[in-house]
């Protein structure tokens, strides 16, 4: 057996890493307890008290929206016996009892009131010591709200890094974007990093794995049903950054996976708030904006901009994920072609999405097959395009030799290898600060 | 004891079923009572054989509308937070089932191959008259198992609540709306790609 877990200068990873419990539990240490997670987004909390639940790892967190506006996260244990405080996804409440006793917290996480506390505790317990725990960071990007558990991470900002370039004209510039809830949710029999890698930067697969969807829907992406033909050389772009995020660009196909009724509307919508954007933010960008995004946010945090899926692959246990499905999509866009959008993008990409449905088989067969003892030792391979990785002078990232590569499957594993070798936010720190050379050096 | 009082405040998540009480008010003579049920029983059949052309040809209206809804968890006395609870798992009309029955039947749908096999039950059926002489109201309870690759075996179950047209075509009768609130709300089934 290869001793590494993941081996950075050869572009490849132990098959183990989808199936291990042990692994596993080493994950919502060392990645899930420092990382910054995907909590929700301002569009779904936009009052004061209104709140949602949802996941960090295998936690439950409530996400609550302040009386300043600002926004807090506990996790959603009472301090007293460790019952789930809040049952609901999501609501408006001014605060949180515990159903077993009835210790009530207010939605600033301070414990308010305990129930016949003066005659029963004798005045012992501090209720200033008993509040929610509180998730040490939180941070939004245009709208989106991330959390993280470790003080010592850097900023969501610099966390984000390169990637940012490419999702400001979509996600910002293009007037803003808004998530609409709630998510679909399922439950597939697969590690959560096999949706995640597959979204940060594979468009191998879409030809062959989506054959009969491409084949059937009638999407911009047809022709290439059965492999039949491959993307022409520069036909988009292939990046990844410092902190394992990345993503792939498939020039102008704004209409994305959408079918071909659909397809026209979109592909007009975008097209005109391109032109206006040329002269506000230049050619080069605005391209960027119509152009088709696919990515993860290091480590479980999806997208694909212009489709309008925006996914969460929270993890249950090294072979279970539980999947969140949103519905990503301009501020600006017409009612009725939100609507259609909205609906269209859970059609595809959604539980019931056939789509979806291509790619899990994928995820789950990928999970399945690490549990052999003799598979589970072998090394996977994601050396496609290794040698033509490369820093440009206006693309920031290292960028792939062509859209159709693994240089965003390499960025994300080198970053999870650091986190998991590593004791602090110091250690990862220093072991990447030659993270493009790491990658740009990488060969078979 | 304490004297506070607690209000209980009507729950408002009820209003969705006391609507639909409506719809059930008057129950269809006997005879319309078993054509429903053969009709019913035909499509369980078909889709269960997988012929999903046959299905779409027989028994889909092609002003079919197709819906299935997932209702997030809310507080039963939620009052403030006005953002829609639902999500459309499907809201499909006769072109959008078209495309996913030639996505499933493609052969190079690699999912499909071996072949998926379900066995569906539909039970608890109620059929009412419409305003329509020629629609009714039709209320059925569905548990469909599925049973995929050696392993795995997935169960859906829901409620269905479907208007049916008369129809001079073989099965007597066109499915022309179905409306379905997915009971459970994270579905364990890994997906939902499943006619109910």
């Amino acid at each position: 057996m290869e001793d590494k877990l993941i081996n950075i200068a050869q572009g490849k990873q132990r098959h183990e890493m989808h199936a291990s419990e042990a692994i596993f539990e080493q994950e919502m240490d060392k990645v899930f307890g420092r990382c910054w997670l995907f909590l929700t987004h301002e569009s779904l909390i936009p009052n004061f008290g209104d709140y949602v639940v949802t996941r960090m790892g295998t936690d439950e967190v409530i996400v609550s929206r302040q009386r300043d506006g600002s926004i807090k996260a506990f996790l959603n244990t009472c301090r007293h016996r460790g019952a789930q405080l809040c049952p609901n996804e999501a609501g408006n409440a001014r605060g949180f009892v515990c159903a077993y006793h009835g210790w009530a917290y207010g939605s600033n996480g301070d414990l308010q009131s305990v129930p016949f506390d003066e005659q029963l505790y004798d005045g012992l317990l501090d209720k200033c010591k008993n509040s929610l725990h509180e998730v040490a960071k939180i941070d939004s990007f245009y709208g989106f709200i991330y959390g993280c558990f470790d003080q010592d991470a850097p900023s969501l900002s610099d966390y984000l890094g390169d990637v940012k370039w490419y999702l400001e004209p979509y996600m910002d510039l293009s007037g803003g974007v808004e998530l609409i809830g709630p998510p679909g949710r399922c439950l597939i029999a697969a590690n959560w990093k096999t949706p995640s890698e597959n979204f940060v930067g594979d468009a191998y697969h879409v030809g062959w794995t989506h054959s009969s969807a491409l084949r059937s829907g009638g999407s911009i992406f047809s022709p290439l049903a059965g492999n039949s033909v491959l993307p022409p050389e520069g036909a988009g772009l292939q990046i990844t950054s410092k902190h394992g995020s990345g993503l792939g660009v498939l020039w102008d196909a704004y209409a994305g996976v959408h079918d071909g009724e659909l397809a026209n509307e979109l592909m007009a919508f975008g097209l005109a708030k391109e032109q206006r954007l040329i002269k506000e933010i230049g050619a080069e960008r605005a391209r960027i904006y119509r152009s088709h995004l696919n990515g993860t946010i290091f480590p479980n945090n999806s997208f694909l901009t212009c489709s309008g899926i925006f996914k969460a692959w929270q993890p249950r246990s090294a072979n279970s994920t539980e999947v969140f499905s949103w519905v990503m999509v301009e501020k600006d866009m017409p009612s009725d072609l939100k609507e259609a959008f909205t609906k269209s993008v859970h059609r595809t990409f959604g539980v019931a999405g056939y789509w979806e449905s291509d790619d899990n088989d994928n995820m789950e067969s990928e999970t399945y097959m690490a549990k052999g003892h003799q598979a589970k030792k072998k090394m996977l391979n994601s050396q496609m395009g290794i040698s033509g990785d490369r820093i440009d002078p206006v693309l920031p990232g290292v960028v792939g030799k062509s859209a159709i590569g693994e240089t965003s499957y390499r960025g994300y594993y080198r970053f999870y290898g650091d986190l998991m070798n590593s004791d602090s936010w110091a250690e990862v720190s220093a072991k990447g600060d030659n993270w493009q050379d790491q990658l740009i050096k990488a060969t078979v | 004891m304490s004297e506070k009082t607690v209000k209980i405040k009507e729950p408002l998540v009820t209003k969705r079923a006391q609507d639909l009480q409506a719809l059930f008010a008057q129950p269809a003579s006997e005879e319309t009572y078993h054509a429903v049920e053969k009709f019913l029983y035909k499509e369980a059949r078909l889709l269960d054989s997988k012929m999903f052309r046959t299905w779409l040809q027989d028994v889909v209206a092609e002003d079919v509308r197709y819906i299935v809804t997932s209702t997030e968890l809310r507080a039963n006395n939620e009052r403030r937070y006005d953002l829609p609870d639902q999500v459309y798992l499907f809201d499909d009309d006769f072109r959008q089932l078209s495309i996913r029955v030639e996505h499933d039947l493609d052969p190079q749908n690699w999912r499909s191959s071996p072949q998926e096999v379900y066995c569906r039950f539909v039970t608890n059926i109620e059929v009412f008259e419409t305003d329509d002489p020629q629609e009714f109201t039709v209320r059925s309870n569905c548990l469909l198992i599925r049973s995929r690759r050696s392993y795995q075996t997935d169960q859906f179950f829901c409620t269905r609540v479907d208007v049916l047209r008369q129809d001079a075509g073989p099965s007597g009768f066109k499915l022309k709306s179905r409306t379905i609130d997915y009971p459970e709300r994270c579905v364990s089934g890994h997906n939902m790609l499943v006619y109910l």
